[in-house]
């Protein structure tokens, strides 16, 4: 288990003091893949850097089953840095070395003797699917491949605990999907503890079972993931799930929006249902329960992990005190209605 | 005049790459410790302390601000600690090499500083020390930027190395001026410039191939070769040198002259001599004062009174040998009548022979100087010059390249010969009375010697009188003991 505890830090540049992460605090479960979100500068790659100390945090403590690693020694930190591997965007490989000798490199910074050397990287070299790449150089290779040679370095030293740093920020679709089902599988099969930064909500999808939200150095929310895009809880969150699942509203209907009540107006509203809840009858039981009119202007349906998120637009005509009674009738319900303005 | 030369050149080439490479290893090995440490004191980094860092930057900054040439002469002591004498080859490496490290320790801090920050970072992830940053990811990594500048190291050196000569460390570049350049010989000049090219050009070939396919293997067996070589030629058992008298001359037409008197000491006295050439007037005063020779035979009265005063060098003068007189020379001129004002004045740049030079110009009227300053004069204390006369201050070896750019240049008789002149085409030159005769110079302690009396005798012989007479003809060499 991973704890934050009111993390912070502070750059200085210059003259001007820039507040990078104010007041983190987050626990991360042993053996899940959790996501930290947010746009660039929001904080992430600090907070990332911070758990395995490559960034030294002003105040605050990183528990590591119950040890602070903000308190040890260099040397006891240069241990625990063994049992917390880490990937890059930029695959940080060295050219000057095989593929091999790559996930070798850590393996002899702790003295290994050549022939474990040589039965652990095998092993690596299985497990990311590169036996046939071994003896080639890091130029050699795709940049998904080069990504699977930084994962399997990062795994060599057997750590409980994985940091990825935007790992697929530079990689192609494909690659993206092979190098994330790669992490999903080393944390099924390993039992790793999976920590990734990305600003691809779509990453965060496929692979999270939790993650938070950064912005400004701040913690945003965290949970969830299905409850972060059915329910987000702060208007930042909504927007980046927005602009992530493409929820962004027709053009012509935009236009006509405006937010004050108006009497004379139809109200926009989104449903967001979660699960197996179907929209059908909803939509029509409202109409035959209340004396309203709803017109479906938009409406689709994400898979998160196995979770199903649908969302629907709806244009709802009618007495707008009548509107207000269907929408308090659907509140208890797992659906979430949202109005968005008035067209 | 024509001849090639052969052996000469092949040992010159031997010294220079004796000389350059050991001076490399030593400044690439060093360097490379220094420019890490600049590296790893830098902001962010591992060692990160600013102070080391900037006084790191200072010294190898300062190293780097001397010219070479002064910067040999100032560390003599230094040299004289580490290898017991401040001549040859040997303590030529140490000056290159001090002067190489700084350079290389700044080509290897860039080169570090290149390796992109993302490898170190995944170092530190892994829980790598300062130590393995530096050995497995930051050297590997950094490696063909690090051979390249050894490279351009290496070829520096080799340029230095012709300054050697100075301290008599031997190799191409002393060939080329000593013998090509101060003796008008094209050949040995063309030939030795042609060696160092080619050296150049392999050496480039060979870094830029090492560079590419980052053989180590391959540098390191080519360096134990190399020093295996350079060991074996240093403890070669040589013929056992006993009852030897190393003498100073400069190199050129006394150096003639003493090989003959190197023959007249065999025969008639059972003596070796070794003659030991210099090209500039200041060595061969520290290396007789320090004992790295016996005795010198270049200078005459003023000029040692001069350098004993300003080197506390207890030094003692033991016989006379000859009066070589200066004269004024000109191309553009039959008599010294004929001098137009505004005149271009070239003059030696060493205190004593510019001194020698603008007394000739005052006992012949054409300046006057501050009453007393003697044989010391600098163009600073003419106090009339009703020619208003330009004058040039230029190294000695220099002047009779300028006959036809200047109107006047004194040169002093070791450059005569080799210029093709005689002293009977001087307009202007001195008298019989000059206090300017060479002098054979001992270590104070050693003046009572019995062999230093011989080396006065021999140098006094008939044999070395003859040969004088026919490298300086037409008077141009007058004994003084006589």
């Amino acid at each position: 288990m991973i704890q934050i505890k009111n993390l912070y830090k502070t750059y200085v540049l210059e003259d001007r003091v820039l507040p990078a992460l104010q007041d983190i605090s987050l626990t991360i479960q042993r053996g899940e893949i959790f996501g930290i979100f947010g746009e660039s500068g929001a904080g992430k790659s600090t907070l990332l850097r911070s758990l395995n100390l490559l960034e030294k945090p002003d105040r605050g403590q990183i528990l590591v089953d119950d040890v602070d690693l903000t308190t040890l020694s260099a040397s006891r930190l240069k241990e625990q840095r063994r049992n917390i591997g880490m990937i890059f965007q930029h695959f940080n490989l060295l050219l000057s070395r095989t593929v091999y000798e790559n996930i070798a490199l850590p393996l002899e910074l702790i003295g290994m003797p050549k022939a474990g050397i040589h039965r652990e990287v095998s092993s690596l070299l299985d497990l990311v699917q590169l036996q046939d790449h071994k003896y080639h150089y890091p130029q050699q290779l795709s940049g998904g491949q080069k990504q699977r040679v930084a994962i399997a370095r990062a795994l060599s030293t057997k750590p409980e605990i994985l940091l990825c740093d935007e790992a697929t920020s530079a990689l192609d679709p494909k690659s993206t999907a092979s190098v994330l089902a790669l992490l999903k599988e080393i944390n099924s099969r390993l039992g790793v503890t999976i920590i990734l930064i990305t600003h691809e909500m779509d990453v965060i999808k496929q692979v999270c079972r939790r993650a938070a939200v950064l912005s400004d150095g701040k913690l945003v929310e965290y949970g969830s993931i299905i409850e972060l895009f059915a329910r987000p809880a702060s208007e930042i969150t909504r927007q980046l799930v927005q602009k992530a699942l493409h929820l962004e509203l027709p053009d012509a209907v935009k236009a006509g929006l405006q937010s004050e009540p108006d009497p004379a107006k139809s109200l926009l509203v989104r449903f967001t249902f979660l699960g197996d809840d179907s929209s059908q009858p909803l939509i029509s039981t409202l109409v035959r329960k209340f004396d309203i009119s709803i017109n479906i202007i938009q409406a689709n349906i994400e898979t998160i992990q196995e979770a199903t998120v649908g969302f629907t637009v709806c244009q709802i005509s009618g007495d707008h005190d009548i509107i207000g009674q269907a929408l308090a009738y659907i509140k208890p319900t797992s659906v979430n209605a949202e109005v968005l303005g008035y067209v | 005049m024509y001849d090639l030369a052969l052996i000469p050149l092949v040992k010159a080439t031997w010294e220079t790459v004796y000389m350059v490479f050991i001076a490399s290893f030593i400044s690439i090995v060093f360097g490379l410790i220094i420019g890490s440490f600049m590296y790893l004191t830098d902001k962010n980094q591992p060692l990160e302390n600013t102070l080391i860092h900037r006084l790191l930057g200072l010294v190898v900054n300062v190293t780097r601000s001397v010219p070479f040439i002064i910067l040999m002469i100032s560390i003599i002591p230094f040299t004289r600690l580490l290898i017991g004498t401040t001549i040859g080859t040997n303590a030529a490496i140490v000056p290159l090499a001090i002067a190489a490290i700084p350079f290389f320790a700044r080509v290897s801090e860039s080169a570090l500083a290149e390796v992109p920050y993302g490898l170190i970072e995944a170092a530190h992830a892994m829980g790598a020390t300062t130590w393995q940053i530096m050995s497995k990811v930051l050297i590997p990594e950094s490696l063909p930027s690090l051979i390249r500048g050894s490279t351009l190291t290496i070829i520096a050196l080799v340029g230095y190395s012709a300054m050697a000569g100075v301290v008599g460390g031997g190799g191409l570049g002393e060939l080329a001026i000593n013998y090509g350049y101060q003796q008008f010989n094209v050949v040995v000049m063309v030939e030795t410039v042609a060696v160092l090219i080619l050296m150049v050009q392999l050496i480039q070939a060979a870094g830029d191939i090492f560079a590419k396919q980052r053989r180590v293997k391959a540098i390191l067996i080519f360096s134990c070769v190399l020093w295996a070589a350079c060991i074996g030629y240093q403890f070669w058992p040589a013929v056992p040198q006993e009852n030897i008298l190393r003498v100073g001359v400069m190199s050129g037409s006394p150096e003639k002259i003493m090989l003959v008197a190197r023959d007249v000491a065999k025969r008639k006295y059972g003596i070796d001599l070794e003659v030991v050439t210099f090209s500039d007037y200041v060595q061969p005063n520290t290396a007789l004062d320090n004992g790295s020779i016996d005795a010198n035979i270049f200078q005459h009265g003023p000029y040692l009174e001069a350098q004993a005063k300003a080197h506390h060098y207890q030094l003692a003068a033991i016989a006379k040998t000859f009066v070589y007189p200066m004269g004024f020379y000109s191309l553009k001129i039959r008599n010294i009548t004929q001098l137009k004002e505004n005149a271009i004045v070239a003059i030696p740049n060493d205190p004593s022979n510019g001194g020698r030079a603008l007394l000739i110009l005052k006992k012949s009227g054409l300046i006057d100087l501050k009453p007393g300053v003697g044989t010391l004069a600098t163009i600073r204390d003419i106090t009339t010059n009703s020619r208003h006369l330009q004058f040039k201050v230029l190294d000695a070896a220099q002047l009779p390249r300028v006959l036809k750019d200047a109107d006047l240049v004194a040169i002093t008789n070791d450059f005569t010969g080799p210029a093709g002149l005689t002293i009977n085409q001087a307009v202007l030159k001195e008298g019989s009375d000059s206090p300017y005769a060479n002098l054979i110079v001992v270590r104070d302690k050693d003046k009572n010697k019995p062999v230093m009396q011989t080396l006065a005798d021999i140098m006094h012989s008939d044999s070395v009188l003859q040969e004088t007479e026919k490298v300086f003809p037409g008077g141009a060499a007058i004994p003084a003991w006589k």
